[in-house]
């Protein structure tokens, strides 16, 4: 059982506390929902219940944590460790091994454990979650559906009595997600107190028993998941739908001809299987979304039409004009899944300004490049080092770079990942008004709720018979 | 680093292959203090032959060649400050090629053991090793988080690059000779803050795994010699020998600017 009584908690070096007067519990067989904007104490709240926070990250704390009934203070991290089990958004990061097999024997090879029990304890844990067949994997191989699945092997493989999911669906594809959502049942099942934070809230539906919103540090409401459909409060708090339609299948297929076209696209991994075989298809002007189940091409597709990796053959032409592979990158821009490798430079303004080509910034262009940064709602951020923005920012700040090159053709790469609804909202937003002045805005996204605001067709991959009935220029050999 | 990476994919298998991690670590280990002993240039050059055979074996020609190709450079910038600085102070004596030879043969020997490491050896494999030689937990997790820390380093500087390039920036030679800030700042503002956020989440996940539970851990997965290492032990033992006879026989102890 989790237990917060009244807690307080303030990092090293800062005046305000990050979280205030936290009280909630979390019973045994229960699943918790926390939900909230960007910055509002999710993350704090779970580094206190696993005690990250104070061990790890120092600072002050006041009121109690209680685990299984029992205060938390004395306990040091190994011993939390050994009772909370921890799923982070990003899995890959919180692997310490390079092998699946290694990673789940990891722990308990520190525990000092014979091998053999070891060896048993990973082939049933593995059984348990059915990842037998990817043991021998290294961890880059994996889809994010099996890196959540490892990762949650990982601390289930410790038998922990409670357990802290932060954005478990972030990265997952819907079908991943339900799967997801079925695990997490079968953990309510097993006597687990489960902590769930998370901004996409659809999925929990007939799973979370408790919802708690969050904002600046407080518990703002809380009550059952039915509270969620008050769109009032989602408004005010700046969360996701409760309820997301699946346009996945409703949305329009690729027109016959369009502002990008491609031809003949043929392409494989090195000496690998082959993963397009001829195919063509056209982009219209307006918003395209590409999906596909985790491990389908999507990423793969983005990086042919804008030159960053050579096909085996194939031609792609803008507005009617065949396009070198080498030249693509002139009329392309995309943005990445990662925006901390995408900033460079000692401001958000510098940021932009570089972007757009402006070396030298003067009266005038300066007032333009301000102008622009407003439409993103940076402006009165310009003076701030990009790194220090948080998630939400850093997204709209690389999007605003990507467009202030003015590209043909503009691709984002899960835009919206773990973004609360505002910024989720802002940035299909931005979307439409690219695609409203004449880009081809190209998104590949699981998130449905980016799918059903922004999307006006839809590019589904893998290619299929299927695809080429419904559209005539979409087909392969 | 690349060369690192690439060891995963490595599907060949050589002799050096077949030899067990630890025989290999062995290997490194002792021509890195066989350099510090013997400094004389024919002997010195018999103990670069071997390592060069060594490495060979593996049949990466063109890793090899390409890492020789940079020292040759080096050597070759070397020698020509060394007469530069004697040009201008004729007090300060040229060195010959002799001379230069062996702190440069240093190199390659390392160079040799390492890349015959790292290029047949799978980077969990290591680890594996490290952990059965039951090191203190000071050395073990420094070094695992190093190893651990390559691959991520590697993608990232990957993806730096890939963003770089789509912002229409390429670090051309020329392009960073006419602007050596904005080089430096592109390429090394990114990689400084993921290479902080990397290195935070590696230690929340260590101690979140438990590493600071105790001091001793238990490798579950246990690693055999064969008689390829035995082979290889006793080929050690005879290249050392026989490189400290040369030593000792006709060497001429010349240790260039190296102590």
């Amino acid at each position: 059982m989790i237990k917060l009584q009244h807690v307080t908690y303030t990092y090293p070096f800062q005046e305000t506390p990050a979280v205030r007067d936290l009280s909630l519990a979390v019973n045994p067989g229960e699943v918790t929902l926390v939900t909230g904007a960007s910055g509002c104490g999710k993350s704090t709240l779970i580094r206190l219940v696993n005690g990250l926070c104070p061990h790890f990250f120092q600072g002050t704390l006041e009121g109690e944590i209680r685990l299984n009934g029992i205060s938390s203070t004395g306990k040091t991290l190994a011993q939390l460790s050994a009772e909370v089990g921890t799923v982070f958004q990003d899995p890959e990061m919180q692997f310490f091994a390079l092998n699946v097999d290694d990673e789940i024997a990891f722990a308990h090879e520190w525990l000092g454990k014979p091998p053999e029990e070891i060896q048993e304890v990973v082939k049933q844990t593995a059984e348990q979650l059915n990842i037998t067949h990817i043991l021998d994997s290294s961890i880059h191989d994996l889809s994010e559906g099996q890196k959540q699945k490892v990762a949650l092997a990982d601390i289930l493989s410790l038998s922990p009595s409670m357990v802290v999911l932060d954005e478990p669906s972030a990265n997952l594809d819907p079908e991943s997600t339900d799967a997801l959502a079925q695990l997490i049942r079968d953990l309510k099942n097993r006597g687990i107190a489960v902590l769930v934070v998370d901004h996409r809230l659809y999925w929990l539906k007939g799973v979370a028993d408790h919802v708690v919103v969050m904002d600046n540090g407080e518990i703002v409401a809380q009550g059952e998941f039915d509270m969620l459909g008050d769109a009032a409060l989602r408004a005010r708090y700046g969360l996701r739908a409760h309820h997301v339609p699946d346009t996945r299948q409703t949305l329009p297929p690729l027109p016959k001809s369009g502002h990008l076209e491609v031809e003949g696209l043929t392409f494989g991994h090195g000496n690998g299987p082959t993963l397009y075989d001829n195919a063509s298809f056209a982009l219209p002007q307006g918003v395209t979304g590409i999906i596909g189940d985790n491990g389908t091409g999507k990423t793969t597709l983005a990086r042919l039409l804008t030159g960053l990796t050579k096909p085996r053959s194939g031609n792609i032409a803008i507005g009617g004009d065949r396009i070198k592979q080498k030249k693509l990158l002139n009329h392309a821009g995309i943005v990445l899944q990662n925006t901390d490798h995408q900033l460079h430079m000692n401001s958000v303004f510098q940021e932009v300004a570089m972007a757009s080509g402006t070396h030298r910034v003067r009266n005038d262009n300066r007032d333009t490049l301000i102008a622009f940064l407003d439409r993103f709602g940076l402006a009165h951020l310009a003076n701030r080092h990009p790194q220090s923005l948080s998630g939400g920012e850093k997204q709209r700040l690389v999007i605003a770079c990507g467009l202030a090159q003015k590209p043909d053709i503009f691709i984002l790469d899960e835009p919206t990942s773990g973004l609360d609804g505002h910024n989720m909202e802002r940035i299909a937003a931005m979307m439409r008004e690219a695609a409203d002045s004449g880009t081809s805005v190209v998104v590949i996204t699981h998130d449905l709720e980016l799918l059903h605001l922004a999307c006006d067709v839809a590019l589904r991959l893998p290619f299929s018979q299927d695809q080429q009935e419904s559209s005539p220029c979409l087909k392969t050999a | 680093m690349r060369a690192l990476f690439a060891a995963d994919a490595v599907q060949a298998k050589s002799h050096v292959h077949r030899l067990d991690v630890r025989t290999k670590i062995l290997i490194s280990l002792v021509a890195s203090v066989a350099v510090i002993f013997i400094n004389s240039p024919l002997a010195m050059g018999f103990l670069a032959l071997a390592s060069a055979l060594y490495v060979l074996e593996l049949g990466r020609y063109g890793v090899v060649a390409v890492c020789y190709v940079a020292i040759g450079l080096m050597w070759v910038m070397a020698l020509g400050f060394m007469a530069l600085i004697h040009h201008m102070a004729p007090m300060i004596p040229a060195s010959g090629i002799g001379a230069m030879a062996v702190p440069f043969l240093r190199t390659v020997i390392m160079i040799n053991t390492v890349l015959a490491l790292a290029l047949s050896s799978r980077i969990q494999t290591v680890l594996t090793a490290l952990k059965s030689f039951r090191l203190p937990i000071w050395i073990y997790i420094p070094a695992a988080v190093m190893i651990r820390f390559v691959p991520t380093f590697i993608r990232d500087v990957q993806q730096i690059h890939e963003s770089m390039r789509i912002r229409g920036y390429h670090l051309r030679p020329s392009f960073i000779a006419r602007h050596p800030v904005l080089s430096v700042r592109l390429l090394v503002a990114p990689i400084l803050f993921r290479a902080l956020r990397s290195s935070d989440d590696l230690g929340i996940a260590a101690e979140l795994k438990g590493v600071s539970r105790s001091n001793t851990m238990v490798s579950y997965k246990t690693q055999a010699f064969s008689r390829a290492d035995a082979v290889a032990f006793i080929g050690l033992v005879l290249i050392l020998l026989t490189g400290a006879y040369l030593q000792l026989r006709w060497g001429t102890a010349t240790t260039g600017f190296m102590p």
